[in-house]
């Protein structure tokens, strides 16, 4: 599988705190990735980072998008590559859904399959003032979707969507990544994380585990990342572990 | 049993291409009406025709006397002023993420107003009013983008009211200390009008205030994308960064060369924004040229009033666009409640 987006000995500061450091990360076509970790350990400022938005001044090391240097790309290069979704948008002006799709300028198959994939169909024409939490969440990663490009990083996409949305999403990745791209995401839901191909888990600015969602979500590495008691449950058929937090320790 | 009642729809259906026409056709016309109307109105008796002789060159000396070189000068500054403040209100909104964002409540006009007049006194007045207003406007609009980097807009914003109040209180203080050459001087920065200007004016004003205007006009796009906030702009191919500052200083300059010409025209900017988007929607690639027409209306219709409805004394037109500002901005408050 072709490598899309790399990090090589990343650290990203912030004044002189370390916000995440030792980061050496490849991500590839065809997967589906779940960052998971406690508040405030480097989640959102690793995926920014990786979509070229944290201050160039304060990264050390390199990232690579496609084999490439990300800073040889212009900002539109990457754009055309590199879908960023942000854990809290707002548009404080009565845009309709169909006007913040637009602004993407997707093609109209893609566009019309985001709208599909979020079920916004009857919305479309709602102004952004006056939609739901979730509502307008769906209507963000609609138009982050629209945009068809082969890396989609997307910081807590599964918050503030009820669970027929959170599944509805997650079909909608797995398809994109079986045509060949790859997909990143924070997930605070960790039965969700369980559904994915490869876990990586952050503490203290560090990735502490990568693996598969059976190696990474395990009782004891969860209790040290979150501080609380889990209970591993199976799906029978699939064999897919489904930790479940029982409390907090 | 009764039927649930159907819950309001809460869509709204984008504009008919003939709607937009229609619109953008019917600013056209009202800016050309009170363009002629502000023509013939005056101290001095002019009917249409005599506006039509002097237009083809067939008026006597005292029409072409009167026509070229106090009335329609005057006019068609009242136009370009409105034109300039009109656009700097949408591209303040973008860039301010908020409805309420507009050159004279972000303390860029009081600025460019509070600067002009501190270097008139200095005796540096020589570069020109319009240049020293430009100066103090984009003075503030540094201060604003760099004491607030990185921060939300809200906090942006309310720097900019704060500059807002800084400079309201330096022209205070001037007028206190009589530091102007005389004090009616600064009350005529404060409430700007139109009192005797023309001509020179005008000359001094077209040369920033065109190009600057014309630069608007192409910066739709990127108005449109900067409202959706750094990340998602810049994710969408824009330099974000630039681009929100580019808007803020552009806004400056059409601020400074309106004010730095009329003085403290207050809230043109939020009207027309207003306006543009109850009119032709969110789309910037709209707003900004009706804005722009907007203005025109506003400012020029607004002299037109203050010359009129009390002479021979007049009312600065500033005292008309702060109060139905006012007004609105109230209205708009509460509506965000």
């Amino acid at each position: 599988m072709t490598t899309l987006l790399e990090a090589k000995n990343v650290r990203v500061r912030r004044g002189a705190r370390v916000i995440v450091e030792d980061v050496n990360l490849e991500f590839k076509a065809g997967e589906i990735t779940a960052i998971i970790g406690a508040n405030g350990t480097g989640k959102t400022t690793l995926i920014r980072a990786f979509a070229g938005l944290a201050p160039l001044e304060l990264h050390d090391g390199e990232m690579l998008l496609e084999g490439k240097p990300m800073t040889e790309f212009s900002k539109a290069g990457i754009a055309r590559r590199l879908g960023f979704l942000p854990a809290h948008s707002s548009v404080p002006f009565p845009l309709t859904i169909a006007e913040l799709i637009d602004q993407a300028e997707p093609k109209p198959q893609a566009r019309a399959a985001a709208i599909r994939a979020m079920e916004l169909e009857s919305l479309e024409f709602v102004p952004m003032t006056k939609l739901s939490t979730g509502e307008a969440r769906r209507a963000w990663i609609a138009m982050t979707l629209s945009r068809e490009t082969k890396i989609l990083l997307l910081d807590e996409p599964l918050s503030g969507l009820d669970p027929r949305y959170q599944m509805r999403l997650l079909e909608t990745l797995q398809e994109r990544a079986a045509n060949g791209s790859s997909i990143v995401f924070i997930a605070h839901d960790l039965p969700y994380a369980s559904r994915v191909d490869r876990v990586i888990a952050l503490n203290g600015a560090k990735v502490v585990a990568d693996g598969t969602p059976l190696e990474v979500l395990q009782p004891q590495l969860l209790r040290e990342l979150y501080g609380v008691e889990v209970w591993i449950g199976s799906e029978p058929k699939t064999g897919a572990v489904f930790p479940l937090p029982i409390k907090a320790v | 049993m009764t039927e649930p009642a159907t819950p309001p729809s809460r869509s709204v259906l984008p504009l008919e291409r003939g709607t937009v026409i229609f619109w953008f056709l019917a600013l056209v016309i009202v800016l050309l009406m009170v363009i002629a109307i502000s023509l013939v109105v005056g101290s001095y008796p002019v009917n249409l025709q005599d506006v039509l002789a002097w237009v083809s060159g067939r008026g006597d000396t005292t029409l072409n006397q009167i026509m070229g070189e106090v009335r329609a000068p005057r006019v068609f500054l009242t136009v370009v002023v409105g034109a300039c403040l009109g656009l700097a209100g949408p591209l303040l909104q973008s860039s301010f993420r908020t409805t309420l964002a507009d050159p004279y409540l972000l303390g860029l006009a009081g600025f460019s107003a509070l600067n002009a007049v501190l270097l008139q006194v200095s005796g540096y007045a020589g570069f020109g009013m319009p240049v020293l207003g430009v100066l103090g406007a984009l003075e503030a609009a540094f201060l604003i983008t760099r004491f607030t980097q990185d921060t939300s807009s809200e906090r942006r914003a309310l720097v900019g009211v704060s500059f807002a109040s800084i400079s309201v209180a330096g022209l205070a203080l001037l007028l206190a200390l009589g530091a102007s050459p005389s004090s009616a001087n600064v009350i005529g920065w404060v409430v700007g009008g139109f009192y005797a200007q023309g001509t020179p004016q005008l000359n001094a004003m077209l040369p920033i205030a065109v190009p600057a205007i014309i630069v608007a006009f192409l910066l739709g796009r990127a108005a449109n994308l900067v409202q959706l906030g750094d990340d998602v702009s810049q994710n969408l191919g824009l330099n974000a960064r630039v681009a929100r500052n580019g808007l803020i200083f552009l806004a400056a300059v059409l601020t400074g060369v309106a004010v730095g010409t009329s003085g403290l025209l207050g809230f043109v900017g939020l009207i027309a924004a207003g306006l543009a988007r109850a009119l032709l929607g969110t789309d910037y690639r709209r707003l900004i040229p009706a804005a722009c027409l907007i203005g025109a209306i506003a400012v020029s219709l607004s002299d037109l009033l203050g010359r009129t409805l009390l002479a021979p004394n007049e009312v600065p037109a500033g005292a008309f666009t702060t109060l139905v500002g006012g007004i609105y901005l109230t209205f708009l408050s509460r509506r965000a409640q």
